[in-house]
């Protein structure tokens, strides 16, 4: 694999804040690439630093020392130009329509409007939300306001989508069925997916790769490449290939090296 | 609240109002209580359909209503920006935090005195001491409608590239909304409050001067239409100004 290829890559992000008992290190020398055109899956414990990490990535924090790039340039603020976001709550404006939300980042630029709507109905198609385009974020199911944060993060044609557990907050059920929808739509939009979870199955199930975190200090201890053929069926759920990378993560995870 | 049980509770407040009304008219009417204190509700009607025909009383009226108008187009944008400013920096809502928490708690009315010693018994009173009682309602309101903004909305809206001005023109200002319009309420009813209070304690003109008359002249029925004409102004103004305000909630998601 070589560099150019690679969409993201972070090298020695380090990020410590200072406490009332000393110094904290959520980050410590983190590096990683994520090649193009992959789903690249970061799991890890809570506390493990995968939020911040995201937060660096996607220009809204800045590391303490590190440094990361995306498509070649150096990420010190956000570039909405070439990452979308999409976060655990789909923080969706909650007096404008699907529609207007997903609209909204184009918005920001001043695009014309007969643009912004065909972008936005192209999108609400893609993730299955024809018909709810002019409902508001309290009609919407928890699912269905978190496919309108995704067409809302692929709006304008990011060539990495950073995810933060956005499935953190829906019941098993449609956390299941979203998997589905969301590997068709990364097929769609051939975006670069960066997937932070907590969820193991999850990791697996959606990724070509996974990076394995631990915590004090939040660092990346494994990479695993994930070899179940694509497209996935929910079938490969139970999969003894798929059950034996969880069970590998599993216990990187419960009994890290130090 | 749906539309059914919203009506039920307009009906219900409907008819606690009718009922008071009812016992009104008829305590005053059977003697059960005097009527040189309590006039029946038909006659104090009748009054205030006379004195809305009155010029004297209509340019009380006037006065009032220019007061109001003047006092609470200062107070408000002043307020809100004062609570604005004190919740968007942490060290000036430290500073000042305090001192305005103090200041809220005392009665405002003590100091009535000195601003007549001050400003005299004209307008200028008046509606300084209605700004003064409103201001320190309407700073908290502001205060809160910054704190109302949620975080995340904000970074979002960074993350696609917002601006800072769009980030208050497009995030802050329809998220505050709703306590914005809470503030030009209460801001409205104190300084209503202000200047009728005002009016009563020293004054040449207006409704306040005109109900303290008819008082010491124990002229009940003048004094009592001149209330209900007050009383029915500052409930509907409250009633319009509130129902834009559950509007503005429920489109931004919470509820009412």
């Amino acid at each position: 694999m070589s560099q150019g290829s690679d969409v993201v890559v972070a090298r020695d992000v380090t990020k410590s804040f200072a406490t009332a008992t000393g110094t904290f290190v959520a980050l410590d020398r983190v590096s990683l690439t994520v090649p193009d055109h992959k789903f690249v899956s970061i799991v890890g414990p809570s506390g493990c630093g995968k939020s911040t990490l995201m937060q660096i990535i996607g220009g809204l924090t800045a590391a303490t020392t590190g440094e990361v790039t995306v498509d070649g340039l150096r990420i010190t603020e956000p570039r909405p130009d070439q990452i979308g976001i999409v976060f655990q709550d789909p923080l969706l404006l909650p007096w404008k329509s699907a529609r207007d939300n997903v609209e909204f980042p184009l918005a920001l630029r001043g695009e014309p409007k007969e643009k912004r709507r065909a972008r936005a109905r192209e999108l609400l198609a893609m993730v299955g939300l024809s018909d709810f385009a002019d409902s508001f974020p309290h009609q919407l199911s928890g699912g269905m306001r978190q496919r309108v944060a995704i067409a809302r993060g692929l709006v304008r044609h990011p060539r990495l989508l950073l995810m933060d557990e956005p499935f953190a907050a829906l019941d098993e059920q449609t956390r299941t069925r979203m998997w589905s929808e969301l590997l068709q739509i990364w097929s769609a939009s051939r975006a670069t997916v960066l997937f932070v979870t907590h969820s193991l199955v999850e990791a697996v199930y959606l990724a070509d790769e996974v990076l394995v975190m631990a915590a004090k200090p939040g660092r990346i201890i494994e990479r695993l490449a994930v070899d179940l053929p694509r497209p996935r069926s929910l079938d490969m759920l139970g999969s003894p290939a798929l059950g034996a990378l969880r069970n590998r993560i599993w216990h990187l995870i419960a009994e890290p090296q130090p | 609240m749906s539309g059914t049980a919203s009506w039920r509770v307009r009906g219900g407040q409907l008819l606690v109002v009718s009922a008071l009304a009812l016992a009104w008219e008829f305590a005053a009417r059977s003697g059960l209580a005097d009527p040189d204190i309590l006039p029946p509700l038909s006659k104090v009607c009748a009054i205030l359909w006379r004195l809305l025909h009155d010029a004297d009383f209509l340019a009380d009226v006037r006065i009032t209503g220019f007061e109001v108008l003047l006092a609470f187009a200062i107070v408000v944008p002043l307020g809100l920006a004062a609570g604005f400013l004190l919740g968007e920096s942490q060290r000036l809502e430290r500073a000042f935090g305090g001192p305005l928490q103090l200041l809220m708690s005392v009665p405002k009315s003590v100091f009535l005195p000195v601003f007549v010693l001050i400003f005299g018994i004209g307008i200028a009173q008046k509606v300084i001491f209605a700004i003064v009682l409103a201001f320190f309602i309407v700073v908290p309101t502001g205060l809160a409608a910054v704190h109302s903004v949620p975080h995340g909305l904000v970074v979002a809206a960074r993350a696609f590239g917002a601006t800072r001005a769009q980030i208050y023109g497009r995030i802050y200002l329809p998220a505050m909304a709703p306590l914005i319009v809470g503030g030009i309420r209460l801001g409205l009813i104190f300084v209503v409050h202000g200047v009728v209070f005002a009016e009563m304690y020293g004054s040449t003109g207006g409704i306040g001067r005109s109900i303290l008359g008819w008082g010491e002249a124990f002229q009940m029925d003048y004094l009592l239409s001149a209330v209900l004409l007050v009383l029915g102004a500052t409930v509907a103004l409250n009633e319009t100004i509130q129902a834009v305000e559950t509007r503005l909630r429920t489109r931004n998601g919470v509820a009412p």
